[in-house]
């Protein structure tokens, strides 16, 4: 009689295991064949260029417990910038407006064939003025914020560099590579600075740099980690929706890949990182020189501690060379994109961001 | 039982012996222990010149094979569809580029357009408090926007918001 019983519940629970199993091949099937619905906060397009666009997102805090200054999010010309909108509770753009910011983004868009002869002198002369300009004009404030991330805060750096006067009022740079005076603090300097890394050769062939390349350059930095590690952490945690979900969100903006304008890769490998041009004072964009000295802007300057993308080496030094009198250097441990996009970044990095904007946004 | 239970992923799988039914148990156990090592050992191997050296060889091997082939595909591509008469893809390219250029004009227009509104709507602001008595002067000023889009479920529009009105004259940055 009980051996009979104990038969049923092992039947029973064996019943149920099959059960989970299916489940989990069928949410493992799910998650690495669907992309995640990223970029879920409402908002609008209120200005197009070319592939680029700024959208601003829906208030949903009353006017009077509004920030008057509004916030410009930029993130790098690689990737999409939906890693700042990632999923529901875990969006940095859903943070900042319920916390009362008036948030845009500028999207780059993806670069087609036509584009590959664009280089940072568009982006930093044509695009984000005129996204700038759409902006004060839609908002009505004649003063902003600027937030620019990883490439976007290379562009929103030599932004403020040039154009000192257009009313940018707080700048927060995260993970900026901006000095490369240590050839040899990563991977990817030294890959570039190789004498066998023949730039003309990869645009001759592509035209513009493709995404593929581009993603196994910033994967193969760690390659354990990202090969192998991310997919185990994966299967032992199919029982879990939370991590499935955050997982799936993260998935789907690795492999959503974006390639960078021809002219605008060989302007970051050869001035950028093998001349180093913008710390050496000879960074010229349309004949006007990038003098850092010239920015004026409230600075609040992010480092990820652990960053294997851009080193913290890549953008400490630059303090020292910023014009603005109001400047703040804040390290936060972390990789590059975990700082910004990882669990802890709500309780870490963003209400930091806050505090300092905050602020400064004419309250 | 607890061998078919550890089969498949759940929360009593962590800290448990080793599951003989998990595809990727044993690869787990054995690997565990040195997954910090092996990464730490990778991360070096990838930060190293010989790395570098050998990586940016092999790209270039394989972008000296693949350029002719290119060349060529892209030659014969071209000669096809000039005798079917359609654009080839340099001429539809040229034809991208202008349309940006046409578009960077029109963003101009647009912003000196708002210029021109926001000038009209400053003028005709004065000239009614000039023509009507101080206590009939409406209170002009536009609300900014409001949740309600959140409300309403408002998701991406391809609207060009000059429904809104901006509430300052000081928008009139040029820019280049």
């Amino acid at each position: 009689m009980a051996d009979s019983a104990v038969k049923a519940a092992d039947a029973a629970a064996v019943h149920d295991q099959l059960e989970q199993i299916e489940r989990n091949m069928s949410t493992l099937q799910r998650v690495l064949t669907t992309p995640y619905p990223v970029a879920q906060t409402p908002k609008e397009v209120i200005w197009t260029l070319n592939k680029a666009s700024l959208y601003h997102y829906i208030p949903v805090t009353p006017p009077e417990q509004r920030h008057p200054i509004p916030l410009l999010l930029v993130f790098a010309l690689m990737n999409r910038s939906s890693i700042l909108d990632l999923r529901p509770g875990s969006s940095f753009v859903e943070y900042m407006v319920k916390l009362g910011y008036d948030v845009y983004l500028l999207d780059w868009g993806t670069p087609g064939l036509e584009d590959k002869n664009l280089t940072f002198d568009d982006y930093v002369l044509d695009y984000l003025p005129r996204a700038v300009r759409k902006l004060k004009s839609f908002s009505g404030a004649s003063e902003f914020s600027l937030l620019g991330w990883c490439i976007g805060a290379l562009i929103t750096t030599m932004y403020a560099a040039l154009r000192p006067d257009d009313g940018l009022k707080n700048l927060i740079l995260l993970t900026a590579p901006l000095d490369f005076t240590d050839k040899q603090c990563a991977g990817f300097i030294r890959w570039v600075n190789d004498q066998h890394f023949d730039i003309e050769k990869i645009l001759a062939n592509f035209g513009n740099m493709p995404g593929e390349l581009l993603d196994y350059g910033a994967k193969a930095l760690k390659p354990v980690e990202n090969y192998i590690t991310n997919y185990m952490r994966l299967w032992e945690n199919l029982h879990d929706p939370r991590v499935v979900e955050s997982w799936h969100a993260m998935n789907t903006w690795v492999t959503d890949l974006v390639p960078l304008a021809g002219g605008a890769y060989r302007q970051l490998i050869i001035d950028f990182y093998r001349n180093n041009r913008l710390i050496n004072g000879t960074m010229t964009l349309r004949g006007e020189r990038v003098d850092l000295g010239n920015i004026r802007a409230d600075l609040l300057n992010i480092i990820a501690t652990e960053d294997h993308i851009v080193p913290p080496a890549q953008t400490e030094g630059v303090m020292a060379a910023i014009g603005s009198e109001d400047k703040q250097l804040l390290k936060i441990p972390g990789g590059h994109i975990g700082m910004m996009a990882g669990s802890s970044a709500i309780k870490r990095t963003w209400p930091q961001i806050d505090a300092w904007l905050s602020q400064r946004s004419g309250d | 039982m607890r061998k078919v239970r550890r089969f498949v992923s759940q929360p009593s799988d962590k800290g448990n012996a080793v599951n003989p039914f998990d595809p990727l148990g044993f690869w787990r156990t054995t690997q565990d222990s040195a997954l910090d090592s092996w990464s730490k050992s990778m991360v070096e191997l990838v930060n190293s010149q010989p790395y570098a050296e050998a990586t940016a060889r092999m790209l270039d091997s394989y972008l000296s094979m693949s350029i002719p082939v290119r060349k060529l595909l892209s030659q014969t591509m071209e000669q096809t569809l000039s005798q079917f008469n359609m654009p080839s893809r340099t001429e539809v390219i040229s034809l991208a580029e202008r349309l940006t250029n046409i578009e960077m004009r029109l963003d101009d227009m647009d912003a000196r357009m708002d210029d021109i509104l926001r000038l009209l709507r400053s003028v005709a602001s004065a000239e009614a408090s000039v023509a009507a008595p101080p206590a009939a002067q409406p209170a002009a000023r536009p609300a900014r926007a409001t949740a309600a889009g959140a409300a309403n479920g408002a998701t991406t529009s391809a609207t060009t918001g000059r429904s809104r009105r901006p509430r300052s004259t000081s928008a009139s940055a040029k820019a280049r």
